[in-house]
């Protein structure tokens, strides 16, 4: 079996937060993460917001060191030996998309400007032009109509795309894809959503889908893992996962997820019910893990110290 | 280009400010031109009220106030102008150097723009000029601004620190953009607005802050500018012997200018940031929507 | 509809927005009903004019944006041709309005407590005693304890947040509310809270809401009619189980199409 191209194994990370006046405040982000992506695959980290999702993809990005825990690059811990050449392979290999269409492309500078410069630092001079107009069309935009263009022209989902474009320049394997579509409109998300699929499908990039629609995960990812409060509650490929929760958090977010074919027809017992229902199961969901149960294979839902089993 | 005049014409009040400062400007180079002799020269007896040959008068030394005036605005707008560049160049530099590295870097800076911002400015300059004796403008130009950029530096900074959490400027350092790069061509063209409108106050302030000197008899009394003007007018007691017209004129002069400045300000606002280009828009619509309303509410009334 | 059963009418609504190139005509000839007690989903994407006819709606839209033409009866009135008087006594207290981001319709700096008491003042002329009860009262209507009262909207979290808005739209009992996107900012399971509560509390108070979204999968649950915008017109409008079970207009079923769904899933 190849090696996972990324992997986190117990990665945790502790904020300290200190306001003006007051003690300072320790904030879990990240509790003991663990999971792995393989080379041209997808995984996609479920959760709300809150739950830890944006900061594993800031900690792959390299953007802070975990204060535990290992994540590794193609077998290699990505935080020790730093040597400028590696830093530069890394940046080359991972890159990130970010979920504002409108702040990730600089308003003064044209399309060409955004794309040139990666493909300037990461492949040299030569060919350029050629070489811009392939990594448009690579992401289904029209090199003609959309390189002399300023990011205002451009709808929210071209410049999604140019993002991409962005992260292909540079030569990426692995994107960490941050709630890619969740600012854009509705009809044109699963246009994304299916770039992402031939990116992943063509040039053999694997993704790191940070989302907190669920609906949405099994369209692009093989896997799928379930975060809440810093904490992965269920791991397992999308399929099992999503027809078959095991974990009380999972089973209450598919729950939730709006279904036409079931109507409320609520009452105020009902509401009650339902409300307290979540916060018994987000209290649950909040204690530390005492281990993983495989329930299938590949499939890990996690239990607390008190849950007896 | 076009857009741009658009915004001039559309924007009265930067329409304004632009004809007032041209106007200022014109009126400078082309003083050669606009007057016949030197402005030191004595033409006629003193404090002259203003006639048809010294359309503002004559000074105690029996000047010609409009020659005055005219050479003045020469000088007093190039020592404007130098300061002004100096200080935003300056706090440009402090502002956005402190915002793109944070940390040390920025309590440092933080630190020293502190310190100047606090800096009682006008006794400085006062002690300062005592101690180098009587100072041309172009020293003074060079004091003004070493002394005045702090408020430039903390706007500069707060505004790049905005800049600096957005999306694009974390993508660029995700492939690798060097710093330089970074902070030259990535952040600095969405600065332009702010860094214009800081280069506009400045010269406002300097030119107030040079005339202040001048007054008070710090400058050069050789030279002609407003400043030394009013200087000259408080010294033959102008005002009170009845001579009201040597101190009216630079100050008038300098009154406009400051007008036309901050009228100029309003433009550069408009011109950086497209989305407050509604040019007139908003004003139109509510006396639309007031119209429409008024005729509503008297139809149901019928 | 027949006309009895008709709380709001909004008849051949025209808005349109000053810009510096023109005038953009943002909602054309819109006209819509809503019945007593009724749920009238919007849906549409960005840009479609569904925000613009809320805010319209309670006269409270902004220049550039103008309403240009049309009516809109509230109970027989044309809501458009009140008084300033008559518009600030009606609103809030016969209509009122959820918005998008709770951080952005509390005040920051006030307690839960004062946001309520502000407006319980102005309408009701309410001493502090009885304004703190009928805040307590109206809380826990909302399933938020009283002791919540004095704590400040940065100290709640977004789904208390939106309560709290829920809260004070309903306090003056008002017969309609416009609710614009109030979960979209909000986590799954704290939208799905948040509309049950609503749903719970037409039951008990009886009003109607206008809920805006551009989540169809949604409205399908929650709405009793639906009606579909794409710029600036209705292109279909009907009862919630037909449109769902048969689109007719092709962007109905273009909107559907793209939403990546569960199928079949365990719950």
């Amino acid at each position: 079996m190849t090696a996972p191209l990324l992997s986190l194994e117990g990665v945790s990370k502790t904020f300290h937060v200190r306001p003006v006046l007051g003690a300072v405040r320790r904030v879990d982000a990240l509790r003991n993460i663990t999971f792995a992506i393989e080379p041209g695959t997808a995984l996609a980290l479920v959760g709300e917001s809150g739950s830890g999702k944006s900061t594993c993809g800031r900690a792959v990005i390299r953007h802070f060191e975990p204060s535990a825990g290992t994540v590794r690059f193609r077998g290699e811990n990505i935080f020790e030996n730093r040597t400028r050449s590696g830093d530069r392979a890394y940046l080359r290999a991972v890159q990130m998309v970010f979920q504002d269409p409108f702040s990730s492309l600089n308003p003064t500078h044209t399309i060409r400007h955004h794309l040139e410069r990666p493909l300037r630092l990461h492949g040299g001079g030569a060919n350029i032009e050629a070489r811009l107009r392939q990594t448009l069309s690579d992401v289904e935009l029209d090199p003609d109509t959309t390189l002399e263009k300023f990011p205002h022209q451009l709808s929210g989902g071209q410049r999604q795309r140019v993002s991409f474009a962005r992260a292909l320049a540079v030569g990426a394997e692995l994107i960490v894809a941050d709630e890619p579509t969740s600012m854009l409109d509705v009809s044109i998300r699963k246009s994304v959503l299916d770039l992402m699929r031939r990116l992943k499908e063509e040039r053999n990039i694997a993704f790191l889908y940070i989302t907190h629609d669920i609906a949405t995960a099994h369209y692009i990812a093989e896997e799928t893992a379930v975060m809440y409060a810093g904490q992965v509650m269920e791991r397992g490929p999308s399929d099992a996962v999503i027809r078959n929760p095991h974990h009380p958090y999972s089973r209450l977010l598919i729950s939730a997820v709006p279904d036409p074919s079931k109507r409320f027809d609520a009452n105020e017992d009902d509401a009650l019910a339902f409300t307290r229902q979540a916060e018994a199961v987000r209290a649950g969901a909040t204690q530390p893990i005492a281990g993983y149960r495989e329930v299938a294979p590949g499939h890990f839902v996690a239990y607390a110290e008190s849950d007896n089993d | 280009m076009l857009n741009l005049l658009k915004i001039f014409v559309r924007n009265r009040k930067a329409a304004f400010g632009v004809f007032i400062v041209a106007f200022y400007v014109v009126v400078a180079l082309a003083a050669p031109i606009v007057t016949d002799h030197d402005p030191n020269k004595r033409v006629s007896r003193p404090h002259q009220p203003p006639s048809a040959e010294y359309v503002m008068g004559t000074t105690r030394m029996g000047r010609d106030v409009y020659t005055q005036l005219v050479w003045g605005t020469r000088t007093s707008l190039m020592v404007g102008i130098l300061a002004g560049l100096i200080v935003t160049l300056i706090g440009t530099v402090v502002g956005l150097t402190a915002a793109y590295y944070g940390g040390a870097t920025d309590e440092v800076l933080n630190f020293a723009t502190n310190v100047v911002l606090v800096l009682p400015q006008l006794p400085l300059l006062l002690v300062l000029a005592a101690f180098l004796g009587q100072v041309g403008p172009l020293s003074i130009a060079i004091i003004i601004g070493l002394t005045s950029w702090a408020w430039g530096a903390r706007v500069t900074r707060a505004q790049a620190m905005t800049l600096k959490n957005r999306e694009f400027i974390q993508a660029s350092q995700l492939f690798g953009e060097p710093v330089w790069r970074m902070i030259l061509v990535e952040m600095l063209p969405n600065l332009l607005s702010i860094i214009g409108f800081n280069f506009i106050g400045s010269v406002i302030f300097t030119v107030i802050t040079q005339a202040t000197l001048e007054f008070l008899g710090l400058g050069d009394p050789l030279s002609v500018s407003w400043g030394t003007m009013l200087y000259n007018a408080k010294n033959a007691s102008a005002i009170t012997v009845g001579a009201w017209w040597e101190m009216a004129a630079p100050c008038v002069a300098i009154v406009i200018i400051g007008i036309g400045l901050s009228l100029l300000n309003f433009g550069v606002d408009e011109i950086s940031n497209p989305r407050l280009r509604t040019l007139g828009a908003i004003g139109k619509a509510m006396k639309l929507q007031k119209k429409l309303d008024r005729a509503r509410l008297a139809e149901k009334e019928a | 509809m027949e006309t009895a059963k008709r709380l709001l009418s909004v008849q051949n609504l025209c808005v349109d927005y000053l810009t510096p190139t023109g005038i953009f005509h943002a909602v054309r000839n819109v006209s819509l009903d809503i019945g007593q007690n009724e749920i009238l989903g919007l849906a549409g994407e960005s840009g479609c004019g569904k925000s613009t006819i809320a805010f319209s709606i309670l006269r409270m839209h902004r220049p550039p944006a103008f309403i240009s033409d049309g009516k809109i009866l509230f109970e027989g009135e044309d809501v458009l041709a009140f008084s300033r008087r008559r518009l600030e006594a009606w609103r809030w207290s016969e209509a009122s309005m959820v918005f998008q981001s709770a951080m952005n319709s509390l005040n920051p700096v006030l307690t839960v407590f004062e946001q309520f008491r502000d407006m319980l003042a102005r309408h009701e002329k309410l001493g502090r005693d009885a304004a703190r009860a009928k805040a307590g009262e109206m809380l826990a209507m909302v399933g938020i304890s009283e002791d919540r009262l004095d704590s400040f909207p940065h100290q709640l979290s977004g789904g208390m947040r939106q309560r709290v808005v829920l809260a004070m739209a309903l306090t003056l009992r008002p017969r309609l509310i416009v609710m614009d996107e109030p979960t979209t900012a909000l986590d799954v399971v704290v939208q799905r809270e948040i509309l049950q509560e609503i749903v719970a509390l037409r039951k008990t108070l009886g009003f109607s809401v206008l809920f805006i979204t551009h989540d169809l999968a949604l409205m399908a649950q929650f709405a009793d009619r639906i009606a579909i915008m794409l710029e600036g017109r209705i292109v279909e409008e009907g009862e919630a189980r037909s449109l769902v079970a048969e689109p007719q207009h092709e962007y109905t079923r273009k909107l559907w199409a793209a939403m990546p769904r569960i199928e079949g899933a365990a719950a």
